[in-house]
């Protein structure tokens, strides 16, 4: 029988990964924000193998939200098509990267982004806008809530393009990349509305954990021990998260989130500095 | 140059459909393989594995119900949906004559057939 120490471990692992998963799913953000911090800070989990365990929980998040969005007819094939040849390219940069960069350095880049990652949920907001003279990439689809018909084009599609490759490459590195990076390059960059934005972004990053995850997959930092627990976890809150959804308020919850991850940046700093 | 706007409404929801079921197949079969292996693992009195098993040595450790090949099968199952839904896009572009979104959901596959042959097996 195995070591009831690393049971317990596992069984920690499996509730604080469904938590994630809870609040990943109300906020829209998730996966290795959260994830590899907790793992890396509190079970004390060497960086990489945190990180390939939070790919392969965002390649799980991305296809069950998305059987949902697929049939919704929220995801903006197209677009998130023309973006990926971007974001795999440098997913798959950005995956080498992290094989040949110290765990410290990991670290500390990991606490940059989670700084940018709470400046974006202070001040980041939603955009629309107002003319659609774009002609690039028509999309159209329904309001799922009301039902009412939108149609928009897609604007800076360049700049997007050049944002996605560095998306690519932070999602490869260090195993994040879902709302916090894609959902405002889509929405305030090139005007795709929110609940699109989300569907595609969430389209996407499963594309791009995937394409990472057989990288760390050949370099042996998927432990099926992490993973496992951690998968299910997130799979489960995710669920559960779904449908508790409209009932907390989410300014309280962003605010908390905020707090989280500003002190975790700081522990990755921290770790960063001590390896 | 096909308008990027119009659909074949049928066409679209019954890719659509498919699209859908085959997200949900795939994470339901990968997590049974996972859990599964998990079990197997547990029940055993092996030390608690740390790697995925490599391509090579997979399919006997199917056959030998080795724990962690589960896991790992899991694991490959999981990264190949989303995989197999970008090829599930190629071909109804291709289907519609698309040929731009052909093109680029080509382009998506094969940088990732290059990652999966590159570098060790």
């Amino acid at each position: 029988m195995y070591n009831p120490v690393i049971l317990m471990e596992d069984i920690f692992i499996f509730i604080v990964s469904t938590v994630v998963g809870v609040i990943g799913s109300m906020l829209g953000i998730g996966g290795g924000v959260l994830l590899t911090p907790i793992l890396v800070n509190i079970f004390d989990i060497p960086i990489k193998t945190a990180i390939g365990a939070s790919i392969i929980s965002v390649i799980s998040t991305s296809s069950g939200a998305g059987s949902v969005y697929i049939v919704r007819g929220l995801v903006h094939t197209r677009l998130a098509m023309i973006l990926e040849i971007v974001t795999t390219l440098g997913a798959f940069a950005g995956g080498l990267s992290a094989m040949i960069l110290s765990p410290s350095a990991l670290a500390f880049i990991f606490g940059g982004v989670l700084l940018y990652v709470v400046y974006m949920m202070a001040f980041g907001k939603e955009r629309q806008y107002e003319n659609q003279a774009a002609s690039k990439l028509i999309f159209e689809y329904d309001d799922p809530f009301d039902e009412s018909k939108h149609k928009f084009g897609i604007h800076n599609l360049s700049i997007g393009m050049i944002l996605s490759f560095l998306a690519g490459n932070i999602s490869g590195l260090l195993g994040i990349g879902g709302g916090i990076i894609k959902v405002p390059i889509m929405n305030l960059l090139m005007g795709v509305p929110m609940r699109v934005s989300i569907a595609t972004s969430n389209f996407m990053i499963g594309i791009t954990a995937a394409a990472s995850a057989v990288i760390y997959y050949k370099f042996g930092y998927l432990n099926p021990g992490i993973v496992t627990p951690t998968l299910l976890g997130v799979l489960l809150g995710s669920q559960i998260g779904a449908r508790i959804g409209g009932r907390v308020k989410s300014v309280r919850l962003k605010q908390l989130f905020s707090l989280v991850l500003l002190f975790f940046s700081f522990t990755m700093f921290i770790q960063g500095l001590n390896h | 140059m096909p308008n990027s706007s119009s659909q074949p409404g049928n066409e679209l929801v019954k890719l659509n459909m498919y699209l859908h079921h085959l997200l949900v197949i795939g994470l339901v079969l990968s997590t049974a393989f996972l859990v599964f292996g998990g079990v197997i693992n547990l029940a055993s009195d092996a030390t608690p594995p740390i790697k995925l098993v490599p391509l090579n040595q997979l399919m006997h450790g199917f056959v030998r119900m080795d724990g962690t090949s589960y896991q790992t099968i899991g694991i490959i199952l999981l990264i190949a949906t989303p995989i197999l839904r970008v090829f599930g896009s190629f071909i109804f572009f291709l289907y519609q004559k698309d040929w731009l979104y052909t093109l680029a959901t080509l382009a998506v596959l094969s940088i990732i057939l290059v990652i999966i042959l590159i570098g060790k097996g």
